[in-house]
């Protein structure tokens, strides 16, 4: 299994810094996720790895193979899904995984097994005699994985391929991208700039903007590290100003003040007792009409770091 | 076996395609080749019918002249004349009548011709055979001449008229193609330059849809990718070019050539449509761009190269015409049909080897380098 690290990775084209001495690991069979908006850097940082781009300065190693010294044994052990289709539109599904099979040195017997298990993993099956270019995008996305996992990568590339897909097919995506980290230890480097996604499907993940590293860690680190306070939302009926003062007494509130019809209470992420808060507005003869908890997302981790949104 | 894999994928586009392929790189240039091979052949050999005419003579007994006149047009070889002998009143009137003919009288030593019509070929060719026999009987005592000297002044007139064909000359033979061959070929070689456009569009639609950069990473290198995509479009190429080669030149037009040799120009052929694929590749990143100065640069290339007219008829380009690759190959399918020897085709192979060379090498350096531009 196969150790990823990123040594100061610098890359500029011309005037534009595209990544800025960029450092981190990625260990062995982790499903880690790369976000930022659009234009951060993630798919030069990723083109670097595989290859595709010189590195300016620094070094990315794949399990001790550096990418500049020894890019054969690095790209033998990687998948790469662009963010763009790389297929072939005027060819079937079956040519197009036959061509990309054969380009990754398989043949005979082994080639039609792995050319089954990617039509089957991807639920392509049905279709495999039909041209690309009859597929729905959401099949052509699929197809696009499907051609990066002929070989079984140690480490599969995922460069944004739920772009521009139906709810169906994404879902598909994502179930098949965890179903292969987790049964088969493959690790997987997502990017999007699409926040739910890597929220539900990354275990550690980093944040790049403008060729930056911003924060780097498991979800739960980053999202504490952060923002480590929960805000309650109560939307209450006959509020009274004295309920204020009793809840800024409770333990572990930040803040509690009215906004409209709601009253909000911010409280420590970890240790807040949600009873306490909702016993002082019944005895207060306030009546709750519904109730809203505000978990910190990603979303509010990089608004908070940037001051931007990720969708900008 | 990379290779391989790339030929047996660029083949199966090829036969996804194959019916418009065969269209447009075999059928539709054969027929094109044969339209401008016949409207060649009529430029060079304007038909001229000569019909039959009919001439009216009015002959008397004093007349010293038209005896002979009548003699002279009443010889086989003007067999597209028909002469009737018409009383002197009336010959006026019977040539107004038949606007097509013409009226011959004499009077006091003088022939007249009677034309009341249009001109024609016909009329012209008997005004040109009677006043210039007029003018030579003129200066001779034709009263007191015998039968048979007459007869013998008209045979030598006739000789001296029809420029006596009958002598043999010695003119040095220059061996030359026939209209159809000539513009087959022509026309073949410059659609076939559409080979190329075709396989160049369809690789920079690749390299605009990221398949470059998934190649790219992969354990294999840009030049083996370039030869390999090189190598594929030059077989296909081969068996397009050898395919219309069979067609056109054997069956169609029942050239005989040596299959041997037509096989090694077919070669030379397509590596030099692989070799423009293989420069274009290298040098273009877009398909607008590549469209756009492919199409500005064929069309010179097949105006200064003559290839859907005869190059021959319009000599001010004979200076840029060398440095024309459809020329140099039209220059080679000569020389194969007219049994040319080696020395006689050493430019036009040394061209087209130079060029295959150069445009491959420029076309691996520039695919090589162009790192950023790539995906």
């Amino acid at each position: 299994m196969k150790t990823i690290e990123f040594i100061n990775v610098t890359k500029r084209y011309d005037d534009l810094l595209a990544i800025d001495k960029v450092n981190f690991t990625i260990q062995a069979g982790e499903l880690f996720g790369l976000l930022g908006p659009n234009g951060a850097g993630k798919s030069t940082l990723l083109s670097m790895l595989c290859g595709i781009v010189n590195i300016d300065k620094g070094d990315i190693k794949v399990g001790g193979y550096s990418i500049k010294k020894n890019p054969k044994q690095v790209k033998r052990a990687i998948g790469y899904v662009p963010q763009e289709l790389a297929i072939f539109e005027n060819l079937s599904l079956r040519d197009n995984l036959d061509y990309f099979a054969g380009m990754y040195h398989l043949k005979g017997k082994s080639k039609k097994e792995r050319i089954e298990e990617a039509l089957a993993l991807t639920g392509l099956q049905e279709r495999h005699k039909d041209k690309v270019k009859k597929l729905s995008g959401g099949m052509k996305r699929r197809l696009n994985i499907a051609c990066a996992i002929l070989h079984h990568p140690e480490v599969l590339i995922m460069d944004e391929p739920t772009v521009g897909i139906d709810p169906q097919s994404r879902n598909h995506i994502l179930a098949f991208t965890n179903q292969l980290n987790k049964q088969n230890g493959t690790t997987i480097i997502y990017t999007s700039h699409y926040m739910e996604e890597i929220q539900s499907l990354c275990d550690k993940l980093l944040i790049l903007d403008e060729g930056r590293e911003i924060i780097n860690g498991t979800k739960e680190e980053i999202l504490r590290s952060v923002i480590d306070e929960t805000t309650l939302k109560i939307r209450v009926v006959n509020k009274k100003p004295e309920i204020i003062q009793r809840i800024r007494g409770l333990k572990d509130v930040v803040e509690a003040f009215f906004e409209e019809d709601n009253v909000k209470v911010i409280v420590k992420s970890r240790d807040y007792k949600i009873e306490d808060v909702l016993m002082i507005l019944r005895e207060s003869g306030s009546q709750i009409i519904n109730m809203t908890i505000e978990q910190p997302n990603l979303e509010t981790v990089f608004l908070s770091l940037t001051g931007r949104q990720l969708r900008d | 076996m990379r290779t391989l894999v790339q030929i047996n994928k660029e083949l199966k586009y090829f036969k996804s395609s194959l019916l418009s392929f065969l269209f447009f790189f075999v059928i539709a240039p054969i027929v094109l080749g044969l339209l401008y091979g016949a409207l060649y052949e009529r430029m060079l050999t304007p038909d001229i019918e000569i019909n039959p005419i009919k001439i009216f003579i009015a002959e008397t007994e004093g007349d010293i002249y038209l005896p002979l006149v009548r003699q002279l047009l009443a010889t086989q070889e003007l067999d597209f004349i028909d002469l009737e002998k018409v009383p002197p009143n009336e010959i006026k009137r019977m040539t107004r009548t038949n606007s097509s003919s013409l009226g011959i009288k004499e009077e006091e030593k003088t022939v007249q011709i009677l034309n009341y019509g249009p001109g024609s070929p016909e009329k012209s060719i008997v005004k040109n055979l009677v006043f210039p026999l007029i003018t030579t009987l003129s200066y001779l005592d034709v009263q007191n001449m015998t039968s048979e000297q007459r007869t013998e002044l008209i045979q030598q007139y006739l000789l001296l008229s029809n420029k006596d064909f009958t002598t043999i000359e010695d003119v040095a033979v220059v061996q030359k193609l026939t209209s159809y061959q000539l513009m087959v070929v022509s026309v073949y070689i410059a659609m076939s330059f559409f080979i190329t456009v075709t396989f160049v569009t369809n690789f920079l639609r690749e390299k605009e849809s990221a398949v470059l950069c998934r190649l790219f990473s992969i354990d294999i290198t840009k030049k083996s990718i370039y030869i390999n995509t090189v190598l594929a479009v030059f077989i296909i190429s081969l068996m397009l070019v050898t395919t219309h080669s069979f067609i056109a030149y054997h069956i169609l037009l029942k050239t005989k050539f040596s299959f041997l040799e037509m096989f090694i120009l077919n070669i030379f052929h397509a590596g030099f449509l692989a070799g423009l694929y293989g420069a274009c590749i290298g040098l273009f990143g877009s398909e607008f761009l590549f469209k756009t100065i492919i199409i500005s640069l064929l069309s010179i290339i097949m105006f200064l190269g003559g290839s859907f007219y005869p190059i021959d008829t319009n000599p001010n380009l004979a200076n840029f015409v060398y440095l024309m690759p459809n020329y140099n190959l039209l220059k080679l399918y000569e020389g194969i049909f007219l049994d040319f020897s080696l020395e006689e085709l050493i430019y036009p192979l040394s061209f087209m080897f130079g060029a295959i060379v150069v445009l491959f090498l420029v076309g691996m350096y520039k695919f090589s380098v162009r790192e950023g531009s790539i995906c």
